[in-house]
């Protein structure tokens, strides 16, 4: 588990953006942008770059189209997190906490628990 | 297709690049949904404005682009797990196909054979440096000129005097001819006339000699030049007197007044007169310079400043005239309007006519025309050896195809396709086209100053040469041209190998050939290259072995200028010249001290037509001589010999019988068969206001204007008694001879002459050789850069000669075993081997020297005293290159001598 840690930004936000359900390329894109503090925008051959390292390593998977919900598109290639994906995830999640923690207590001033490791490490 | 779609179609292409230079297997699993995700963003977020997609296009292809390169760099796991995944083979990962060859497989490949990289990388990038190099050069001679406004328009004319046989073309024109044509403005804009004017400027310690210009008030419209600051000559400074203005060249406002903005309105001293700065030329405008003018016309090699030219019609004013001609108007149509004027001219002016014609061309055609073979002739050099080096690797390729045949074989039973071969040798290919390209474009970078160095003095547009993004893409378009050349002799080798010939290996035999073939053409281009190299050295060395007919070791030029107004007529002249002598001759070291104007070697000359007592002539007929005015001790510093009578001396004096010395050529030709002594000639003609000069003295001929061109008739006349040029003995040259080793520097003459007058400034000390030098040195150039592109080419032939001989070699080792098993001596082992070479060779240097006697003819014009077909040269190329193929040859010869017959034949047998 801990081979995949630290993980970089794009990658935090790819597993981030398929935590709740599969979605194809472009749409994981689109959950990036629509964050409301924009935190990241990568570029699509980056991205695509990134997401096929993951699948290799394990983390994401290519999966089929969700049934039944608005607005899938068959034609596209959709993609999920695999169950090491969601560990990962939730490690880096942690790991970002614990260096939050730090960092306030060093400086000394609060923060909403909320954002931590939105913008990355 | 509407614009609108092909707007839409444009930054997908784009993206389309780098996704077609990705390894296969990569692209199959990215391409498309990178494509169609970068679509939907492009809509989404590159918005209406068509900035805003180009940048989002920019920066997504740039990102690609970066992770393909990485792509490739990782290739070797992705393909494993890629091609492992899709076959089901899993056993090691590895499939034995080509699929995916990866460019870290071809860059390993190199990597083991580095001695086959390193010569392939670096004979590919000679060509391709000098390629780029030359084409640098040629791109600022033949493109870059004067940074002037429609450059096709501004023509040059000059006086056009077919009767007068001095080896030149042009002559100058008089103040008549510049009215007439500026008059009768039919076929032109604007006329403006310009002559050299060297002066003296500043005042105190600081005067300095500088180069200025006369000319016209309409000159800089004319020639088609911005003033960076300030405004032209006005038509009425062009009159004695009002004409107290000067323009700067921006290099000289910067140097001299150091860029100073409010230099309009200054006072300037020239010639000790005040003159008023009144404006400041563009930068990079310094016409005329010589590097556009005859050299004989004596221009400088840049125009620091600019004076207006007052109009004379009295005595010749040797102008050249600037003419910009109507837009659209018919070529030829200019030399019709010239040809009706110098007729008029005729008809108004009583025997003017015959010495009215004039010829035009455009500037930019006559600055080029005297460089325009030698440009030539360097890129067709350097296109032989470009070619030779792009076969060269060629043929290194198709050594190591053979070398892996084995290899091959196996790649293909296991299922390799042929496309994949290929690949094998194209991914190879491009790899060592890119090397070569990034050494070459080094090598290039490198070479451009040493071209400066080199040809700057003849070719002032060479100045600050740098490589531009345009001969950089030129370079790159070289360099793949050159990697596709070289990948294709090895492709189409292949296509015809099929499984079982690589797998029977066939015994190189195919290989062989092509090698061979590969190395004939090698020598043939080499051979070519080299005759022309040749035949421009022996032209060099005749042009050295020239006898100048005087001694220049030891001789000193120094150049000055009167000022006209201190110095305004002959007597002060002569007084000013005779002090300055007088004090040259005391500065110790200095044996003897002379001026003359103009002379020899300077560029300078100076024809008259000339009366004969007791003859006439048709006027066309009328015989012409050079003249130069000397002091009596010319002769004795050059070491002119006396042929006949006496020198000069010091006794001829204005006021006395005028006398003069002529030249062997001119008692020759006016006096054949007679004693020249006594006889009586007059300047100009019969009806010139002044005396007959007497021939007093004959001394032999010299070469005036260089190595190469004939002596011509030619009469010396004493400085003091100067019958006729005008303005005389205000522009001229003191030749000094000096001690050997005095070592005499500039500042001793500077300090002698301003014991003289402090207002006149000498000019720059140049040795007499130096003079000679610049006479030969575009040749002399010429020559050394063709020099060392054929010693490249000979290097490129002899490493292809020796790969092939050695090649054969290998491939033969059984037969030579045999012949050495059943007898034969090693040394005719060896000597067969050797004779295979230069029998390669052989035919290469007959395609060469075939090659060669078809080409080299345009190189004539280029040839001192050797003949384009000269058998000499095609001689020594020929045995030059067969010694050479003897000797590449020789090695494996001996290698094939020295083989223990029993191991051969046994290896055979395995």
């Amino acid at each position: 588990m801990d081979d995949h840690l630290p993980l970089t930004p794009l990658s935090f936000h790819i597993l981030l953006a398929l935590a709740d359900r599969p979605v194809h390329g472009y749409g994981i894109i689109k959950r990036m942008q629509e964050r409301p503090d924009r935190a990241i925008d990568p570029r699509t051959g980056s991205f695509y770059a990134a997401l096929r390292r993951m699948s290799e390593d394990g983390l994401v998977e290519e999966v089929d189209p969700p049934e039944g919900e608005a607005g899938v598109d068959r034609r596209r290639r959709y993609y999920g997190l695999t169950p090491v994906g969601m560990r990962v995830l939730a490690a880096e999640a942690e790991r970002l906490a614990g260096l939050a923690r730090e960092v306030r207590g060093v400086l000394g001033t609060p923060g909403a628990p909320g954002v931590v490791g939105s913008r990355g490490s | 297709m509407t614009p609108d779609r092909r707007r839409r179609a444009l930054p997908v292409r784009i993206l389309r690049i780098p996704l077609l230079l990705a390894p296969r297997a990569w692209r199959e699993e990215n391409g498309g949904e990178i494509e169609a995700t970068f679509r939907e963003r492009l809509a989404a977020e590159g918005g209406e404005g068509s900035g805003r997609r180009a940048w989002f296009t920019v920066r997504e292809t740039a990102d690609l682009a970066w992770v393909v390169a990485k792509a490739w760099l990782r290739g070797d796991r992705r393909r494993r797990a890629v091609a492992g995944r899709r076959s089901g083979i899993h056993a090691d990962g590895r499939r034995w196909t080509m699929r995916g060859t990866s460019v870290q497989q071809a860059l390993r490949s190199l990597g083991r054979r580095p001695v086959y990289t390193v010569t392939a990388v670096l004979t590919l990038a000679v060509g391709i440096g000098m390629t780029t190099t030359v084409g640098t050069v040629a791109d600022a001679v033949l493109v870059d000129g004067l940074p002037i406004d429609d450059p096709g328009r501004v023509h040059l004319v000059w006086g056009h005097l077919p009767q007068v046989d001095l080896g030149v073309e042009e002559f100058q024109v008089g103040g008549v001819q510049h009215r007439y044509v500026r008059e009768q403005a039919r076929t032109t804009e604007s006329v403006a006339a310009f002559r050299p004017q060297r002066v003296n400027l500043g005042s105190g310690d600081a005067v300095a000699r500088v180069e200025g210009a006369r000319v016209s008030a309409p000159f800089f419209r004319t020639l088609g030049v911005a003033l960076a600051r300030g405004r032209p000559f006005r038509v009425e400074e062009e009159v004695e007197g009002s004409d107290r203005v000067v323009i700067l060249s921006d290099h000289f406002w910067r140097e001299r007044f150091q860029a100073d903005p409010d230099v309009l309105g200054a006072t300037v001293a020239v010639d000790g007169v005040p003159h008023e700065v009144v404006g400041v030329a563009a930068p990079g405008v310094d016409f005329p310079r010589g590097a556009e003018l005859p050299s004989h016309l004596r221009f400088p090699d840049r125009t620091d400043l600019w004076l207006p030219l007052v109009h004379t019609e009295r005595g010749p004013s040797l102008l050249l005239l600037l003419a910009r001609t109507r837009s659209g108007l018919a070529p030829g149509a200019l030399q019709e309007h010239l040809d009706a004027t110098a007729a008029r001219i005729g008809e108004d002016i009583p025997g003017y006519g015959p010495w009215a014609g004039m010829r035009e061309a455009p500037l930019q055609e006559k600055a080029l025309g005297p460089v325009r073979p030698a440009v030539g002739a360097l890129l067709a050099g350097v296109v032989l050896v470009l070619l030779l080096a792009c076969v060269n690797v060629a043929s290194m390729l198709l050594t190591r195809m053979h070398a892996r045949s084995d290899e091959m074989a196996v790649r293909t039973a296991m299922g390799a396709r042929r496309r994949d071969l290929a690949a094998v040798v194209g991914v190879e290919a491009l790899l060592l086209g890119a090397g070569a390209g990034a050494v070459g474009l080094l090598l290039a970078w490198s070479a451009l100053g040493a071209a400066e160095r080199l040809l700057a003095s003849q070719l002032p547009a060479v100045r600050g040469l740098t490589l531009e993004p345009a001969t950089l893409a030129g370079a790159l378009a070289v360099t793949l041209g050159a990697a596709a050349a070289v990948g294709l002799i090895p492709l189409l080798a292949l296509r015809g190998a099929g499984l079982h010939g690589a797998l029977r290996r066939a015994r190189g035999g195919g290989t062989r050939r092509s090698l061979g073939g590969l190395a004939t053409l090698q020598v043939a281009l080499c051979c070519t290259l080299l005759v022309g190299t040749g035949l421009l050295t022996r032209s060099l060395m005749e042009t050295l072995r020239q006898d100048v007919g005087f001694d220049p070791e030891g001789l000193a030029t120094v150049a000055l200028t009167l000022p006209e107004l201190s110095y305004p007529d002959l007597e002060s002249r002569v007084r000013y010249h005779q002090a300055a002598l007088a004090a040259l001759a005391d500065v110790p070291g200095v044996v003897e001290a002379s001026v003359a104007t103009p002379l020899p070697m300077s560029g300078g000359q100076e024809a008259t037509t000339i009366a004969v007592e007791g003859r006439s002539y048709a006027s066309e007929e009328t015989p012409v001589v050079e003249y130069s005015l000397v002091s009596p001790s010319f002769f004795g510093a050059l070491g002119i010999e006396r042929v006949a009578g006496r020198l000069l001396v010091d006794d001829d004096r204005r006021g006395d019988a005028m006398v003069g010395v002529v030249n062997r050529s001119m008692a020759e030709v006016l006096w054949p068969g007679r004693d020249p002594l006594g006889q009586r000639i007059k300047v100009s003609g019969e009806a010139a206001p002044w005396g007959w000069v007497e021939v007093v003295g004959v001394v032999e001929d010299i070469r005036r204007v260089s190595l190469t061109a004939g002596a011509t008739p030619e009469i010396y006349l004493p400085f003091a008694q100067s019958p006729y040029p005008s303005p005389p003995m205000l522009d001229v040259q003191y030749v000094v001879r000096t001690r050997t080793g005095a070592g005499l520097g500039q500042e001793a003459f500077r300090e002698a002459l301003a014991t003289v007058d402090p207002g006149v400034a000498p000019g720059a000390l140049v040795p007499m050789e130096d003079l000679i030098a610049r006479t030969y040195a575009r040749s002399r150039a010429l020559t050394v850069v063709l020099l060392v592109l054929g010693a490249a080419a000979l290097g490129v032939a002899v490493v292809g000669l020796y790969g092939a001989v050695a090649f054969s070699v290998e491939g033969r080792r059984r037969e030579m075993g045999v012949r050495l098993a059943l007898g034969a001596e090693p040394s005719a082992v060896a000597l067969r081997v050797v004779r295979g070479g230069v029998a390669t060779a052989a035919l290469g240097v007959v395609v060469g020297l075939g090659a060669a006697a078809l080409l080299t003819r345009f190189l004539g014009s280029l040839l001192f005293q050797v003949s384009p077909l000269d058998p000499m040269t095609f001689a020594v190329v020929g045995a030059l290159l067969l010694l050479t193929a003897a000797g590449a040859a020789s090695s494996p010869a001996l290698r094939a001598a020295r083989e223990d017959p029993a191991t051969v034949l046994r290896e055979g047998e395995r």
